[in-house]
């Protein structure tokens, strides 16, 4: 068996009832040897609600359905969403698959951020579109952070809070509701506007922000970036 | 001078249009000092382009939109394109390397976005590209040469002949490729998945991707990043 090593990714996992998400344990072929993965599942608050254990015995790709890790875990704002720990053994990548009712989405590794690592994300403010932050505190103590949206001339700032390895998905529309509605005061109607948000952190974060547009048929269409 | 270079690719075809984002970041140097920032944009077909773009300060995001900053583009006939950015500060105690850089293609008010490789960056863990495909949608290995000499890829046999200097091509394997992969009926359909040993890019002028399709519009659905 390949030694564990610190090869730790996070994810944000999201289920039910927008989502069914799967997980890929990818064995690098060359020089292979078995492997474990080990998975802690956090929910929102951080209380620890499930972890397990994945031996991969083939240098072959795996998928497994995340959904039956998921029964202990709490509906918060209307959805299953919880914040992945995995820690893997050298030479083993691992990666979330969302099923959603129209596509797929993979999501990469999250973003790590610390004191020195800002995050940034551009992102489009327009009707139908809504932009989400998963924030996942990495650390067992309670980590603090800094949202700034840039749009037009204004650039904002809230202050985040997040429990020990808890997390938070932030709809930034709601989040600088004052702004992204003062955007439209002139014409009545928001039109689209390119901007940008800047994550800043003390501690140790992981974060990845999704996207969710309505363009056709009332089909969302979601995506992810790490 | 530190300089940092980041090495990706875009789209300019019919109604799929290309931005880059980019976030110049100090991590010793609060004040919004003025940055070089030079953007190349390069294939087979028209070579390489360079533009030079004044304005870039530390901390202060900003996008340019690759059609309206090259005439190359306007045509909207390049199903793929190699680019580069770099920015380098006016002086040694600048030190730029955590600033970041995302790629955003735009197609009919739909959007997808993915973040570019630094050059320098050396990750952790080795990665290699994962490829899937399932009945709704497949995936392209996407192979950035910025540097110039062409490369070998060894074990995709849809690549005849090797990758020239400075340009990008996307492959998509055929349907026996996934054979020697693994495939797992999941809520959607039959899924597969294979990796591709990827010996040859370390090289700080490569960068890989994996380029997700829908399989009847072939629109692009998402890209992520091998290695970041």
């Amino acid at each position: 068996m390949a030694e564990l090593s610190q090869r730790i990714d996070h994810f944000w996992i999201g289920s039910q009832p927008y989502f069914n998400p799967y997980l890929i344990v990818f064995p690098q072929e060359d020089g292979f040897e078995p492997s474990e993965t080990h998975l802690d599942l956090f929910d929102p608050d951080g209380e620890l609600f499930n972890a397990a254990k994945i031996i991969v015995d083939t240098p072959r790709v795996q998928c497994i359905s995340l959904e039956p890790f998921l029964s202990a875990c709490k509906v918060e704002s209307g959805m299953k969403h919880c914040h992945l720990r995995a820690s893997s053994s050298a030479g083993t990548e691992v990666f979330c698959r969302l099923h959603a009712q129209a596509q797929t989405t993979l999501l990469g590794k999250a973003q790590f951020l610390n004191e020195t690592l800002p995050g940034f994300f551009p992102l489009t403010i327009e009707e139908g579109v809504t932009n989400m932050l998963a924030l996942m505190n990495t650390e067992d103590a309670i980590g603090t952070l800094k949202l700034r949206l840039y749009v037009g001339n204004r650039n904002p700032e809230v202050s985040i809070s997040l429990a020990p390895n808890g997390m938070s998905l932030i709809h930034l529309e709601h989040e600088f509701k004052e702004v992204v509605e003062g955007l439209g005061q002139k014409t009545g109607r928001l039109a689209t506007y390119q901007g940008y948000v800047r994550i800043a952190s003390k501690s140790s974060v992981a974060v990845q922000m999704l996207t969710k547009e309505t363009v056709a048929q009332d089909q969302p269409h979601f995506s992810a970036l790490g | 001078m530190y300089t940092a270079r980041w090495y990706g690719f875009g789209v300019s075809q019919g109604l799929t249009k290309s931005v880059l984002h980019f976030f110049p970041t100090s991590s010793n140097v609060s004040a919004p000092y003025p940055l070089q920032c030079k953007i190349e944009i390069f294939s087979e077909r028209f070579g390489k382009k360079t533009l030079i773009l004044d304005g870039a300060r530390l901390h202060q995001p900003d996008g340019i939109k690759l059609e309206a900053a090259f005439p190359v583009l306007e045509d909207g006939a390049h199903p793929i394109f190699g680019i580069s950015l770099e920015l380098s500060g006016q002086t040694q105690r600048v030190d730029i390397r955590a600033s970041q850089v995302f790629m955003e293609l735009i197609n009919a008010g739909s959007r997808v976005r993915f973040r570019l490789k630094q050059s320098e960056a050396q990750p952790e863990h080795p990665s290699a590209p994962l490829l899937y495909k399932d009945e709704h949608c497949f995936t392209d290995l996407v192979i950035v040469n910025g540097s110039s000499d062409q490369i070998k890829v060894e074990g995709l046999t849809e690549l005849p002949k090797p990758i020239p200097a400075e340009s990008v091509v996307a492959i998509e394997p055929a349907d026996n490729f996934y054979e020697a992969g693994a495939t797992f009926e999941t809520d959607r359909s039959m899924s597969s998945f294979r990796g591709i040993v990827a010996h040859d890019f370390s090289h700080p002028e490569r960068a890989l991707y994996v380029m997700q399709r829908d399989i009847e519009t072939k629109k692009i659905q998402s890209v992520y990043t091998v290695g970041v």
